[in-house]
């Protein structure tokens, strides 16, 4: 190709300077003004985001909920591939039964695996067949976790596609020769399977695709600060997205800090960009080893 | 080899895991769609009154399946409407997307020009940008040019959505054609335009339509844009079956818990059809954008 290829991609550049390039310049001048028309103030509108603990509070809320989401999609996605490697008939059926929670809605996710639903029917099967204590959904001990699970539930089927096809690409030799050896069914999938998929810059980029993703995250905490009646910006079920929102839609002080705003945006995107940055390393040094 | 086990009882864990993955994919699609048909499990455990849980008396009415929520979510309510918004509304953004993003993507997949690897680079640090970055500034600049509330401004704002995935899916089977084919057709004295419109766009159409599926999905999925830049002409559906939620933040138990489970579980039924249709190429398509 010659020059050409520089024909080509100016639609593209020309849509994420309008999109991307525009807004975010917006942003940025945003957050250095005084909202209100009092002009440059630097770097005060950032003084007065690090001031408030709840921004501190939500903002670890979104690395934790990011990192866990990320790791369990992709553990659960594995096991779904193996899963799938081993069956013999029905592969089809079972693929296309696991692939459903990737069509539903994120906010639905927020909203199926909440008390009312999934937890109601939960609790009195636990309560009335097995004669247990009713779960406390409630407490932060529980919904966190089932935050983190309802949203790995919605991106495991993207991982398990990918770990079938890192699995696909194994040639069928080194499984054979490992049979021929007398490994169990098992003992193949931890010495060839595994090694193939964390070896995998596929898995490595997916895995950074997902931190990337939750870090943004907003429709399942959402929905459960509304079930745990959390409306207030800074509760426990506040991702980064969401405490924006609530800022946005019922700002505590009456005027929309829209400064502030994007100012913690700009805060999100270079902690996510520093820790894509460092997971793209420790992947490189993984896959040296 | 020394296996004695009968067979069944070594497939016995696999099968085991299977039932389990089973369960945990698809109870929660399954209690959405009872739910939305009125149907709670519930007092097949605990059987129908009041039971006490600790001192606390416990009420449980009995299953009465009824599908009111989803005829009148069809018929009554503005769920055509809903839907007839989000397609066009995705409809579209894709078609900007792909008219940048073919070209783009050929270029990404071809080119060893310096700055076009580059663009890859670039496309994953955007992905990091919050929606609030982008919206608020879009918000603001809708509300004085009036593309607030209209198709073609969140189709615009969502291109913020599609863009990188057209580009980055398509690079990626664009890649795949084999370099000899390039080859052959410039040898035979076919120009730059006739090998892009001739050769590589038709041996990646599948892949283009395939790439499509899944940016509408995930834009008739989204919902955090949707409920900042839509009001009561451009509403989505996956906003529209929330309208009890995104109204009255903080009133969500005045919502009709079982019209949003029907509401949502019409949604999911087309999501779900058309993922199904593509999920080889989906599979093909994640790898190839990320080896690329």
């Amino acid at each position: 190709m010659d020059r050409s290829a520089y024909f080509l991609i100016v639609p593209l550049l020309a849509i994420l300077a309008l999109v991307e390039i525009y807004p975010l310049a917006v942003s940025v001048n945003l957050s250095l003004n005084d909202f209100g028309g009092g002009g440059f103030v630097g770097a005060a509108n950032y003084a007065t985001l690090f001031s408030q603990s709840a921004f501190l509070a939500a903002l670890s809320t979104s690395v934790l909920y990011s990192s866990g989401s990320a790791a369990l999609s992709t553990v659960l996605g594995i096991l779904f591939a193996y899963l799938l490697t081993r069956v013999k008939r029905g592969r089809g059926f079972f693929e296309s039964v696991f692939l459903m929670p990737l069509a539903a809605a994120p906010i639905i996710a927020g909203v199926v695996w909440a008390p009312s639903a999934i937890w109601d029917d939960l609790n009195t099967f636990w309560h009335f067949v097995l004669g247990q204590q009713f779960f406390n959904v409630t407490s932060y001990n529980l919904f966190f976790p089932i935050m983190v699970l309802s949203d790995s539930w919605e991106w495991a089927p993207m991982m398990m596609l990918i770990a079938l096809s890192v699995l696909a690409s194994v040639p069928k030799q080194v499984y054979e020769a490992s049979e021929a050896f007398g490994a169990s069914k098992w003992r193949t999938f931890t010495s060839v399977s595994i090694p193939a998929i964390v070896n995998s810059p596929v898995i490595h980029f997916m895995i950074i695709i997902r931190f990337v993703d939750a870090m943004r995250t907003f429709e399942i905490p959402f929905a459960w600060s509304g079930w745990l009646s959390y409306t207030h910006p800074g509760s426990p079920t506040d991702t980064l997205s969401l405490y924006l929102f609530k800022l946005l839609l019922i700002p505590p002080s009456g005027i929309i800090p829209i400064p502030v705003i994007s100012a913690a945006a700009l805060v999100l995107l270079a902690v996510t960009l520093l820790a894509t940055g460092l997971l793209f390393s420790l992947m490189r040094g993984l896959r040296k080893i | 080899m020394t296996n004695h086990k009968p067979s069944v009882l070594r497939g016995l864990p696999i099968y085991l895991g299977l039932a389990l993955a089973f369960l945990f994919s698809f109870w929660p699609i399954l209690v959405m769609a009872l739910e939305g048909a009125d149907i709670d499990l519930g007092p097949i455990f605990s059987g129908r009154g009041i039971s006490y849980v600790a001192g606390v008396p416990y009420y449980s009415g009995g299953i009465y399946p009824s599908l009111a929520n989803y005829r009148d979510a069809l018929l009554l309510g503005n769920f055509p409407r809903l839907v007839f918004n989000s397609t066009s509304i995705a409809v579209l953004s894709i078609a900007i997307a792909l008219v940048a993003g073919i070209p783009a993507g050929y270029t990404l997949a071809r080119s060893k020009l310096r700055g076009v690897g580059a663009i890859g680079f670039l496309l994953l640090a955007l992905r990091t940008v919050s929606p609030f970055a982008i919206i608020l500034p879009l918000y603001l600049t809708y509300v004085q040019v009036g593309l607030f509330d209209t198709t073609l401004g969140i189709s615009l704002a969502y291109l913020v959505i599609d863009v990188p995935v057209v580009v980055w899916m398509l690079s990626g089977f664009f890649s795949e054609i084999p370099k000899s084919l390039y080859e052959a057709a410039e040898s035979s004295g076919a120009n730059e335009r006739q090998i892009f419109w001739r050769i590589a766009v038709p041996s990646v159409a599948i892949g283009i339509a395939a790439t499509a599926i899944f940016a509408f999905v995930l834009i008739w999925n989204e919902f955090l844009i949707a409920s900042l830049l839509t009001a009561s002409v451009t509403k989505t559906v996956s906003v529209g079956i929330w309208s009890g939620v995104g109204e009255g933040f903080g009133g969500l138990k005045s919502a009709n818990w079982d019209e949003i489970n029907a509401g949502g579980t019409l949604a999911f039924v087309p999501a779900y059809a058309v993922l199904l249709v593509v999920r080889r190429y989906l599979a093909r398509g994640f790898s190839l954008a990320t080896t690329s």
